[in-house]
């Protein structure tokens, strides 16, 4: 018996190791240019960056009729996995959707030198990646300076995720902005120390709060969704959001939001696949590409007056032009002066 | 209960095949696919090509420590349901250790891999001192350390043992040397695969040819006689786990130091669970568990091809690989009652 087990055994290994010799695939002859995509842990559905990377992606599918599909990541494990298939399956570009997926973007795109990826959100040193990344300290720079005209106690507040240099552009543009318009307005600064703790969100923003803050640009993933909880209970306060145009959720209290088109980084990066162009090493967006912006204050129009709006035209207008070089870092906050105009 | 848990490896194998194509047949019908696409798209991802064959010979790696390690639990009678969290620590001894001291190549990989083996071993060896000395019960114990696990490991690399992450729960990437070398270029499959194979070799070996090994089965097939023949019943129990863990532990290094060259929190998609359905189909037996291994590594990377290239949700694997589980179990549930 056990011999016989031992000969099946072999037998199967044989077969097995045997197969991938003969099945060497081919690529169909003319075929529509395939673009897959992984999603992180947050996945679809979640009305902020995996569904405006998806919306991309689908315009991509629309208009330069390319074949596409999205994978979900239910874990970190997970990321490797769906990036190795999609490598196996000979798409011509393949998204990792945020920077928790550098590393494994890293390591795929070494063991798959002939693919070509792109990361969103991180910058990964590969000959085969693209990096797209976004200038959020230019979008952060006018929803700090929309802050500044518009409150009333002199005093604005940013709640951040988690304390790295990504969330940190957000932090000294918005703090710029905000000294453009009017240096004796005070900016506090908190971070929760994560992308999705609710609770504490909303207990910060609450300290916030009442430490004399009444706006509060909050860039904290799912974890804003507790700031947004708890601005519902503040008179007179407002919140600024994030990522994606969140002033539906409690309209006429989220003054704006400051929307990071990864749609558009996405549906770029796809224009040069569809047309088997090299990609860039690196894509950055800001507010002159369209890739950051402000929303357009359709439940606020009673705080946000035309002279706010004609201003915060000017001062865009200047950092297109360069005449305003918008900190990215702490380093070069504490630098910065207000630019006449 | 290890005579319980073991079967007739051939019918059993055809349970799972029948339970497989039929139910996931219907699966794919109700999802508005034709089942001929489906498993279409799934062999194909699974060994279409090389690369694909290197990916499904990775998931089976992942599977097979663990299982092996449930296994050999489940010979003395034990149930081990805590692989994934000795697992988990294994890789986190495996990535911390690995990034903190850099030795050269022929110490690196070693001291790595044995850290894993270590530290998924003295995980183990909880649940089995729990039981040799005070009789506990190791379901219980090793269900609840997996939680112990997952939530010691994401304090440890999230707190006191930081290694500087970007924001995700990560230790540092572990350097060249301590990775295990490829074994196809161009894939994810290194040497774990061998080591695998050669553990899965010994540990036939040890059970069927060594006194431990008799020792180990006697305490599972027959416990009352095994005591009366002079067999430590407790210590047995406490080597048995500890083996187990380590088994699994080795696993979660294999993946820390072949695959992601780094330990992540989330570095087990829960390989220590399906750990226990392959080691069930596998009969507890090392060369089976091989097979069995191979057979859910298939629908591990085959089913997420499936749902690149036929749309197919992932879930439908899910789905069909909890049905077999149910017909194995419940087939052996039936043979027993029916034996008493």
């Amino acid at each position: 018996m056990s011999r016989r087990r031992v000969a099946a055994l072999a037998l199967a290994l044989v077969w097995f190791a045997a197969v991938p010799a003969g099945c060497a695939r081919q690529r169909a002859a003319g075929g529509a240019v395939r673009i897959g995509m992984v999603t992180d842990t947050g996945g679809l559905g979640d009305r902020s960056f995996n569904d405006s990377a998806y919306a991309g992606l689908m315009r991509a599918q629309r208009e330069l009729h390319v074949d596409t599909v999205a994978l979900q990541s239910r874990s970190a494990a997970d990321y490797q996995v769906n990036l190795t298939v999609l490598a196996n399956k000979e798409y011509d570009e393949i998204f990792a959707i945020g920077f928790l997926m550098a590393r494994d973007v890293a390591e795929v795109s070494e063991r798959y030198p002939t693919r070509h990826f792109s990361i969103i959100d991180a910058v990964v040193d590969e000959p085969n990646v693209t990096s797209v990344t976004f200038k959020e300290e230019q979008g952060s720079f006018l929803a700090g300076a929309l802050a500044a005209m518009t409150t009333k106690t002199k005093t604005i507040a940013f709640l951040g995720g988690i304390d790295i240099p990504l969330l940190r552009k957000f932090e000294a543009g918005y703090a710029a902005g905000a000294r453009q318009v009017d240096p004796s307005v005070k900016v506090i600064s908190k971070y929760i120390g994560s992308f999705d703790d609710v609770a504490s969100g909303k207990e910060l923003a609450g300290v916030q709060f009442d430490q004399g803050a009444d706006i509060i640009y909050v860039a904290a993933g799912k974890g804003g969704l507790g700031a947004i909880d708890q601005v519902k209970s503040r008179p007179n306060a407002y919140l600024i959001g994030v990522d994606a145009d969140q002033d539906g959720i409690v309209p006429g209290k989220i003054l704006t939001s400051m929307v990071k088109r990864v749609d558009v980084g996405v549906f770029r990066v796809c224009q040069q696949a569809a047309a088997h162009k090299p990609r860039p090493v690196h894509l950055t967006l800001g507010l002159k590409e369209g890739g950051v912006g402000l929303t357009d204050f359709r439940y606020t129009r009673s705080v946000v007056t035309p002279p706010k709006i004609a201003a915060l035209a000017k001062l865009r207008a200047a950092i297109i032009a360069g005449k305003i070089v918008v900190p990215s870092t702490r380093e070069e906050l504490a630098s910065f002066k207000p630019v006449p105009l | 209960m290890s005579a319980l848990l073991r079967g007739r490896a051939f019918r059993d194998v055809a349970v799972v095949i029948v339970v497989v194509f039929g139910f996931g047949s219907i699966a794919m019908l109700l999802a508005h696919v034709s089942p001929l696409d489906g498993f279409g798209a799934l062999f194909d991802g699974a060994f279409g090509t090389r690369s694909e064959l290197a990916e499904t010979l990775v998931q089976t790696t992942s599977l097979l420590f663990p299982a092996l390690g449930v296994a050999i639990a489940a010979r003395a009678g034990l149930f081990n349901i805590g692989a994934d969290g000795q697992l988990i620590l294994g890789g986190f001894a495996a990535g911390w250790i690995g990034a903190q001291f850099p030795l050269p190549g022929y110490l690196a990989i070693p001291m790595v891999l044995l850290a894993g083996t270590f530290a998924g071993g003295a995980w183990g060896a909880i649940a089995g001192f729990l039981r040799a000395r005070f009789g506990a019960n190791e379901v219980i114990a090793t269900l609840m350390l997996n939680y112990v696990a997952v939530l010691l490991a994401t304090y440890l690399v999230n707190g006191p043992l930081q290694q500087g992450g970007a924001g995700a729960s990560e230790t540092a990437g572990l350097p060249k040397a301590a990775q295990l070398p490829d074994l196809i270029a161009d894939s994810r499959l290194t040497w774990a695969f061998v080591i695998a194979l050669v553990v899965a070799f010994v540990l036939r070996w040890v059970l069927q040819r060594t006194v431990f090994g008799y020792e180990l089965r006697a305490a599972g097939d027959a416990p009352e006689a095994a005591k009366r023949a002079g067999i430590d019943l407790g210590r047995t129990a406490f080597v048995a786990m500890t083996l187990s863990g380590a088994l699994a532990g080795l696993g979660g290094a294999t993946i820390v130091s072949g695959v992601l060259h780094r330990f992540n929190t989330g570095l087990s998609p829960g390989y220590g669970f399906i750990a226990i359905a392959v080691a069930l189909v596998g009969n507890l037996d090392p060369l089976w568990i091989v097979v069995a291994s191979f057979a859910f590594g298939v629908l591990q990377s085959g089913g997420v091809a499936m749902q690149a290239e036929a749309l197919v949700p992932r879930d439908v694997v899910t789905l069909v690989t909890g049905l077999a589980i149910i017909a194995l179990a419940g087939r052996r549930v039936v043979a027993s009652l029916r034996s008493t």
